[in-house]
């Protein structure tokens, strides 16, 4: 059974909704600004990808609750979008299988400052904490209910939503489904990463020789997918095809990528063979590309190994976005059914110079050109490396 | 009709292959022999802790020091699963995991809450990711293959359980390694035990717990291999329809010889599992033995391994067990299990 993208949705700080995130692609708009003071003392000035949204306003849009996390109402804004192209819904099964790495812990950390504060730990501040939760709230908000799930595997989190949903689909469990993820803006993950001395305090340099970190962002990203025969028989326009899709391990290091990339290699590899697709057909690659010195090696590695001489034109779009970790999988696979359907390439925003040990060069100005085939990264902590492949229909 | 309804309406699960149960493990905190379960004295305790294994027999001592208990327990239960087997590498594994690495959340969370930004230590950030034991097992086994972490509250379990039969349905001769991990820690123990204290109809249920299980499935089996003969799960279903839906499968396999149910001691939650006695099958209620937690379920799929490979005090020897639970009335699984 073929997989069909037949609907997308996605809030990022370049834009709310496809169409605005699109314009800002199109026009080399990122949407990085400083870190302000309220959202998190210790690292001020600091650049990230915050959607200038409150949670008072999104809640507004969206018709959520400005008391839930902050990743449950962006997942809300953008899973809606994903919906809206299919008009009979009370006839399918419908599942719902997000991502996300933060879940509630927006408000988890408030209650742990509250009891900082007051000396009383409160255990209402910590009801939405769970990484479930936050799916259930936008489920049950939309009435959902063939099949919801969450899937964690840190930032490769949304791919692997895909494959679950394409899975679920194939198998005749549920007849369509919206898969892909959602993260927010946390001082836990900030902080976290700062830890790791992996931040960026410049604008992120995806690929680039100077690069020195990745900056952190916020969003939510989510295709709707359907089997070939429901999509026709309720009326959904395919967007493009979900061919193929490989989950592999680099079983390197708790957070690094091995320097052969051999994780991102075998998912690469694996997608482009069940597909039956040859390198060569590929037209774009939308990197991982977080702007950490060792996650572009080991990308760019993997993917000179496998292409050779005939690498495909890419580009890492957290440049306009930063990285939105659980999200990144969901919005770059938005971005990835865009490069085909618009037959459009996203540049490389601040690429000067080709790292010297590998040569790779990506996509720097925004081009028109016939786009088939679309190979989606997503690489992450504990080794987990997943890639999708997107073909025209 | 009914049952068209609910196929409509449910997520009422047709695979069309039975999974064989290679080998499982559990680190739990019960002592041991499963003799002695019916006069543990577990009840009494207000929080079930798992007790620990010698790590050393799994575990490179230096390696340990640096992990987290969560990721020391959750491997240890892996490599105990695996060691039951002839298989070295499973084609995938599978974590599921209700609240994550908790004791490392809780410990990044203080240290920030303190003001202490500056001179944070990264390991409790990087040990905190829901993924990390999978990750760990594939760094371990040097496992290249499919790696993945489901986190849905007390549906994780069943979530996993599904993709592990999705790959299966689609490549039977895989063995795929399934796993639960859900780790107790004294703050989220108060948060519980708060939460609880607000409604009288919670004093009786059972102690907040902890527990650790793998196992080891396949669509091909391996001598002593336990089958997995049906795994359906449904949401929100009212009590008559999910009677219905058993009434259909028991008419196509055997009638279970025991039930593990997982009534947890509050009213609201067990009431759903009434209609149950209507079958006059004998029951255990499992969580006694494991507490409350959202993979819970997965210690109650070991337990029935064990019966069936072991046997049980005061039973004929059961052939077929069905392991029934819900999370909140919200998501209902059955599972049945046989020699």
């Amino acid at each position: 059974m073929r997989i069909f993208v037949t609907g997308t949705g996605v809030i990022s700080c370049i834009g709310n909704g496809v169409n605005e995130n699109f314009n800002s692609l199109v026009s080399s708009r990122h949407g990085i600004t400083s870190l302000s003071e309220e959202l998190d003392a210790f690292l001020p000035g600091f650049p990230i990808g915050r959607i200038q949204l409150t949670n008072q306003q999104l809640s507004e849009i969206s018709g959520g609750n400005a008391k839930w996390p902050r990743a449950a109402l962006l997942s809300l804004m953008a899973a809606k979008e994903a919906l809206s192209v299919l008009k009979q819904k009370n006839k399918l099964r419908i599942g719902f299988i997000s991502a996300t790495t933060v879940g509630g812990m927006d408000l988890t950390e408030n209650g742990y400052a509250n009891w900082q504060k007051s000396g009383i730990f409160n255990s209402r501040d910590f009801i939405n904490h769970e990484c479930g939760r936050t799916t259930e709230l936008v489920a049950d908000l939309l009435g959902i209910n063939g099949f919801v799930t969450t899937i964690n595997t840190a930032c490769s989190s949304s791919a692997n939503a895909m494959m679950m949903a394409s899975r679920l689909i194939k198998q005749g469990i549920i007849d369509v489904a919206i898969a892909g993820g959602t993260d927010a803006l946390t001082r836990f993950t900030l902080n976290g990463f700062n830890t790791l001395l992996i931040l960026d305090q410049q604008h992120c340099r995806p690929f680039d020789a100077s690069r020195a970190g990745l900056n952190l962002g916020e969003g939510a990203g989510y295709l709707l997918l359907a089997g070939e025969h429901m999509a026709d028989q309720f009326g959904m326009e395919p967007i493009c095809e979900l061919k193929a899709y490989c989950n592999a391990n680099d079983a390197y290091h708790q957070t690094a990528s091995s320097p052969e990339g051999a994780g991102s290699f075998l998912a690469m590899s694996q997608t482009l063979e069940i597909g039956g697709i040859k390198p060569g057909k590929i037209d774009y690659i939308n990197l991982h590309g977080t702007g950490t010195s060792n996650n572009d090696a080991s990308e760019a590695t993997a993917i000179s190994q496998l292409f050779r001489e005939s690498i495909p034109a890419h580009s890492s779009t957290k440049s306009y976005t930063g990285h939105t970790l659980g999200a990144s999988g969901g919005i770059e696979a938005v971005y990835s059914t865009l490069a085909i359907q618009r037959n459009a390439m996203f540049p490389n925003l601040r690429f000067e110079t080709a790292m010297s040990e590998i040569g790779v060069s990506p996509v720097t100005t925004f081009q028109h050109k016939e786009i088939t085939n679309v190979l989606s990264n997503s690489f992450g902590f504990g080794g987990n490396c997943s890639s999708l492949l997107f073909s025209k229909v | 009709m009914v049952l068209e309804e609910i196929v409509r309406r449910c997520y009422f699960q047709k695979f069309r292959m039975k999974i064989y149960i290679t080998s499982e493990s559990a680190i739990t905190a019960l002592n041991g022999d499963i003799s002695n379960w019916e006069t543990n004295p577990l009840e009494k305790e207000n929080v079930l802790s798992c007790i620990e294994p010698n790590y050393a027999e799994f575990l490179d001592p230096r390696a340990t020091r640096r992990m987290s208990r969560m990721m020391k327990m959750g491997m240890t239960a892996a490599l105990m699963c695996l060691q039951k087997s002839n298989v070295n590498i499973p084609d995938a594994i599978i974590t599921a995991t209700g609240l994550g690495c908790l004791a490392d959340t809780d410990a990044f969370l203080s240290k920030l809450s303190h003001g202490e930004g500056q001179v944070l230590n990264p390991t409790p950030f990087i040990q905190s990711t829901h993924n990390t034991v999978s990750g760990a097992i594939a760094l371990h086994l040097q496992c290249h293959n499919y790696n993945n972490t489901f986190t849905q509250r007390g549906f994780s379990f069943e979530s996993a359980l599904t993709e592990a039969s999705l790959l299966l349905n689609e490549y039977p001769n895989q063995n795929i390694l399934v796993g639960a991990l859900d780790e107790t820690i004294h703050r989220v123990n108060q948060i519980i035990q708060q939460l609880r204290d607000l409604k009288t109809s919670n004093h009786k249920m059972v102690p907040v717990g902890e527990g650790f299980s793998f196992f080891l499935l396949s669509g091909i089996p391996v001598a002593d291999a336990l089958t997995l003969s049906c795994f359906k799960t449904f949401y929100n279903t009212p009590a008559e329809q999910l009677h219905a839906a058993y009434s259909e499968i028991v008419s196509q396999e055997a009638i279970p010889d025991l039930i593990l149910l997982g009534t947890n001691g509050n009213e609201k939650n067990d009431r759903q599992y009434d209609w149950i006695s209507s079958l006059k099958i004998p029951v255990l209620n499992y969580k006694k033995y494991c507490g409350e937690y959202p993979t819970a379920p997965a210690f109650a799929h070991w337990m029935a391994c064990n019966i069936l490979r072991k046997g049980h005090s005061g039973m004929n020897n059961p052939k077929k067990i069905l392991i029934y639970n819900h999370s909140e009335g919200r998501n209902h699984s059955f599972t049945f299990i046989e020699k």
